[in-house]
């Protein structure tokens, strides 16, 4: 402390109160590291008689010194637009106060100083000091005065790192329990992999994040969901396929590498890019990539930790929902054909009542019945039923198919019972209903059946009902659809009778 | 008691040192005009200006107000940093009141849609001695195409004073964003650009642009224009005027603030008759300038949205940049402005405005941008060291450029 050369104790005490509220500055950790500069350079001001102060820290990507406060005594606040690049040369005074070969500073015919900031964990910046505009030489107590408050700044700095880093892992694990808590709860894949991104981008800071799921069936990687900063939304991207092989696509080949660190930054973008394996329990299962391309900041080895804390998780949670989907869709299949259960077909038909009501949107529902099934089973047995039932069902999963935005089919097949299916075709008006039903009608004609080694066919009749002409809810179109089935099978057999023509034909 | 609303400010130090002086004036006034509402300014350095405006951005604690490089709109838009302000400027009809080059800096075409309004504006121009061109028998006339610039630049090449040689030329060689600004006059120039017109690829390694990179580094190459090796930021206009070193200077129009008065009538007549300023040369595609400037911009998370859109109108007045250009030599954006103080300009004068009004040209606008601008810097600075180190050949270029051109395709991929 710089009391044993000021001689004047009132003096002494002021500089101690100065010194002591600049500390108090430091613990204001709420406004700011550069705040809490700005105002204990204005104690500095008021308590030594220099004419101006700066602040300068060490950037290490420039490895230079950074000016991050400055205050000119008639100016007050100023940017110090400098940079002082650190050097070894024995006349580069600022450099050789920074690395510690001197404590301080006197040149510029003893207008300047320089006083360094040293922590426990190193050099960190120095304080730099002017009296260029009064042009009188800097004195020995004012270097004291100085490194005082140089002291004072070490510490403070110091606090107000420590606090910051614990604020920040305390966020970052508050914000960690908050997406692990969303994901356990969320049941359904699409849900799930839309928190995951979404948190990317908000709570990790990431500008954009893309998440890509492998297709085993089909050897291929697939994009699902990306998000980016700017928009709250996430968005599908389907489009995205690339077969798992090397030599395709950089997400690939980072996939397809061993990595035992788990996460991996691209090089020529300057850690702007990382993609992040999702490893599941035995296996790769997808990989997420994220990107600061637009901000340019560097990705971080705690944003790498975060993330990769989030893949874990993200992984666990993919699993656990895909599982459950599979259950699920297991509940919803009929055991013989693979084709939606009565039950869910009637909820599947309900929603798309409910939304095509919404939406002013139009669709049709088949009924497909297979002529004189009952004489198979009488003459052939029940297996030879069932194999007809699974032929037959095949046909309808290979002619019709459609799928919405999201890569999932928007039509649907189900099993209605005994030799009766059901088919709800959302893709009309494209290609009408009678349309389908003629070209299913021709497949089944022309399909050969082996009983006994020898070879049959068989035929079905269709009733077709659309909405909302025929019906306006699920139960009235139903039985509009079976009326028109009804009446097929009434006039001929193989026939096709939409609602409209009933009555008309024969 | 009346509230009152605080309005935050971020501005850098576009003028030099007094900025915070003339800028508290400003703000007072605007105090005066709007009792309730307080501007509280702080002053970021260029240098982390990016940086901060960033992190800021993303963890939500941006100021009301700031100042961005007229370049960063699209990219600043693309973070959710900026405030959409279409309705605000389209009620006012701010976009005839500007010159199209600044105003389509804060624009996104694609959308349609403002996020910025341009504050000042300026252009890259050839200073250049009246007293070394007329004892080598050159004029103003020799810098008008290519072929001819290279000639002055060899016929200049030549020349010595009483300290020694004088450079033919100074161009920027400071390896940061300043770099790319400079090049960009010689791609356009040359028929090219950075990216392809649809701006999904790289462009600079096409024939054209190449050729305006080859002709930039060949001036040093050739020995023409010397690498400083400059390691802190800013122009030698001052070694250029004080020191006699430089034959002609290629230099933003900001620089003028160093030369005071410079495009001030008879304030530094020794000034005027000494130097002269000149368009950049013309090449095969055209005459190019980089307009270079900044905008100002509110917050996506202004809660004070009203007061901010009156605080950057009142920055971008005519009124007010009449005394930014009187105080600090920084060229205004408004048509009103401009014509105010250049109506009967000098020969200097003339040029310069017509630089900004026909040449000046920014950059396409991309989201990545600042990342594209970052892989630029590194490969053109490498092709400095090369210089230095006599490595540069044709075939180095080429190699480069199909480098750094793919890791540019990579960043407009993802």
């Amino acid at each position: 402390m710089a009391d044993n050369i000021i001689k004047d104790s009132d003096r002494a005490k002021e500089h101690a109160k100065h010194l002591q509220d600049a500390m108090k500055t430091f613990f204001q950790f709420e406004i700011g590291f550069e705040e809490t500069l700005k105002v204990s350079l204005k104690d500095v001001l008021e308590d030594v008689d220099v004419d101006a102060v700066f602040v300068y820290l060490y950037d290490e990507p420039t490895d230079s010194l950074e000016c991050v406060q400055a205050r000119v005594r008639e100016k007050g606040v100023v940017a110090g637009e400098s940079r002082i690049p650190i050097t070894h040369n024995a006349d580069d005074l600022i450099s050789l106060v920074f690395l510690g070969k001197k404590d301080y500073e006197i040149w510029g015919d003893g207008f300047q100083v320089c006083v360094a900031l040293r922590s426990e964990e190193g050099n960190i910046g120095v304080l730099i000091a002017d009296k260029l505009t009064t042009r009188t030489k800097i004195t020995l107590e004012e270097k004291e005065l100085l490194t005082d408050y140089a002291h004072q700044f070490n510490r403070g700095i110091r606090y107000i790192k420590i606090f910051q880093a614990n604020r920040r892992k305390i966020e970052m694990l508050l914000a960690l329990a908050k997406i692990s808590e969303a994901m356990a709860t969320a049941m359904e894949l699409e849900p799930v992999l839309a928190i995951i991104l979404k948190n990317v981008v908000q709570i990790l800071g990431f500008d954009r994040a893309k998440l890509y799921l492998i297709d085993n069936e089909n050897k291929l990687l697939r994009g699902r969901l990306s998000a980016d900063i700017r928009s709250e939304a996430v968005r599908p991207i389907a489009n995205e396929q690339y077969p798992l092989q090397k030599g395709v696509n950089r997400v690939v080949d980072s996939l397809l590498e061993e990595n035992p660190d788990g996460s991996r930054a691209e090089s020529g973008t300057k850690k702007l890019l990382l993609y992040v394996p999702l490893a599941g329990k035995k296996t790769k299962i997808g990989m997420l990539v994220v990107d600061n391309v637009f901000s340019r900041q560097p990705i971080t080895d705690e944003d790498i930790d975060n993330l990769n804390i989030l893949a874990n998780q993200a992984a666990v949670s993919i699993e656990k929902t895909r599982l459950y989907e599979e259950v699920k869709e297991l509940s919803i299949r009929d055991s013989l054909t693979g084709l939606y259960v009565h039950g869910y077909f009637l909820d599947r038909l309900e929603q798309e009542v409910e939304k095509s009501s919404h939406d002013k949107g139009r669709f049709s529902l088949l009924i497909v019945d297979i002529d004189g099934f009952k004489k198979y089973n009488d003459r052939y047995g029940h297996q030879t039923g069932d194999k007809i039932l699974k032929i037959l069902s095949d046909i309808l999963k290979q002619n019709i198919r459609s799928f919405g935005s999201k890569g999932r089919p928007t039509d649907a097949i189900g099993r209605y019972g005994g030799d009766e299916f059901v088919i709800m075709l959302t893709s009309i008006p494209r290609e009408p209903a009678q349309v389908v039903a003629k070209r299913l009608q021709d497949v089944v004609r022309h399909q050969r059946v082996v009983v006994d080694n020898r070879e049959t066919t068989f035929t079905v009749s269709i009733g077709i009902a659309l909405f909302p002409e025929d019906g306006a809810d699920q139960v009235s179109l139903f039985k509009k659809a079976d009326e028109a089935l009804y009446w097929a099978k009434q006039h001929g057999k193989d026939q096709i009778c939409m609602v409209k023509d009933i009555g008309k034909k024969g | 008691m009346k509230n009152v609303t605080t309005l935050k400010f971020w501005m850098m130090p576009n003028a030099g040192y007094d900025t915070s002086l003339n800028m508290g004036k400003e703000i007072a006034d605007f105090e005066k005009l709007y009792p309730g509402v307080k501007v509280e300014l702080s002053l970021i350095p260029w240098s982390q200006a990016w940086k901060k405006i960033m992190t800021a951005a993303k963890t939500k604690q941006l100021p009301d107000v700031f100042e961005i490089g007229n370049t960063w709109t699209k990219t600043m838009a693309a973070i959710n940093a900026l405030s959409d302000i279409t309705a605000e400027a389209n009620g006012e009809h701010l976009k005839d009141k500007f010159y199209a080059s600044a105003w389509d800096t804060c624009e996104i075409r694609e959308l349609d849609k403002v996020y910025s309004l341009p504050w000042a504006a300026d252009v890259r121009l050839i200073f250049y001695r009246k007293d070394i061109f007329s004892k080598t028998g050159l004029t103003a006339r020799n810098l008008d195409t290519w072929q001819s610039f290279e000639e002055a630049c060899s016929a200049l090449s030549g020349y010595r004073d009483n300290a020694g040689p004088v450079n033919a030329v100074g161009v920027g060689d400071l390896k940061d964003s300043g770099l790319v600004h400079e090049v960009a006059p010689w791609v356009w120039s040359a028929g090219g650009d950075f990216l392809t017109a649809d701006g999904m690829m790289a462009g600079f390694q096409e024939r054209e642009a190449l050729r305006g990179i080859k002709f930039y580094f060949d001036l040093m190459h050739k020995g023409y224009a010397p690498i400083t090796g400059r390691k802190v930021p800013g122009y030698p206009v001052n070694d250029f005027f004080a020191a006699n070193r430089y034959s002609m200077i290629i230099i933003s129009s900001v620089a003028a603030y160093n030369i005071p008065g410079f495009f001030e009538r008879a304030s530094r007549p020794e000034v005027l008759d000494k130097f002269g300023v000149a368009f950049l040369p013309a090449g095969p595609g055209g005459r190019f300038s980089f307009l270079g400037g900044y905008n100002l911009a509110i917050s996506s998370y202004s809660e004070h949205r009203e007061e901010a859109w009156q605080f950057i109108k009142y920055l971008t007045s005519k009124e007010f940049q009449i005394r930014q250009y009187k105080a600090a030599s920084v060229l205004p954006t408004g048509i009103d402005a401009l014509n105010a103080l250049f109506h009967e300009g000098t020969d200097n004068e003339k040029v310069l405005i017509e630089t900004y009004k026909n040449y000046g040209r920014s950059y396409k606008q991309v989201d990545a941008w600042g990342s594209i601008e970052f892989i630029l810097v590194e490969f053109f600075g490498n092709i400095i060291d090369a210089i230095k180190n006599h490595s540069y050949s044709g075939d180095f270029l080429t190699r480069e450029t199909n480098k750094y051109a793919e890791q540019v395709n990579y960043i407009l991929s993802l």
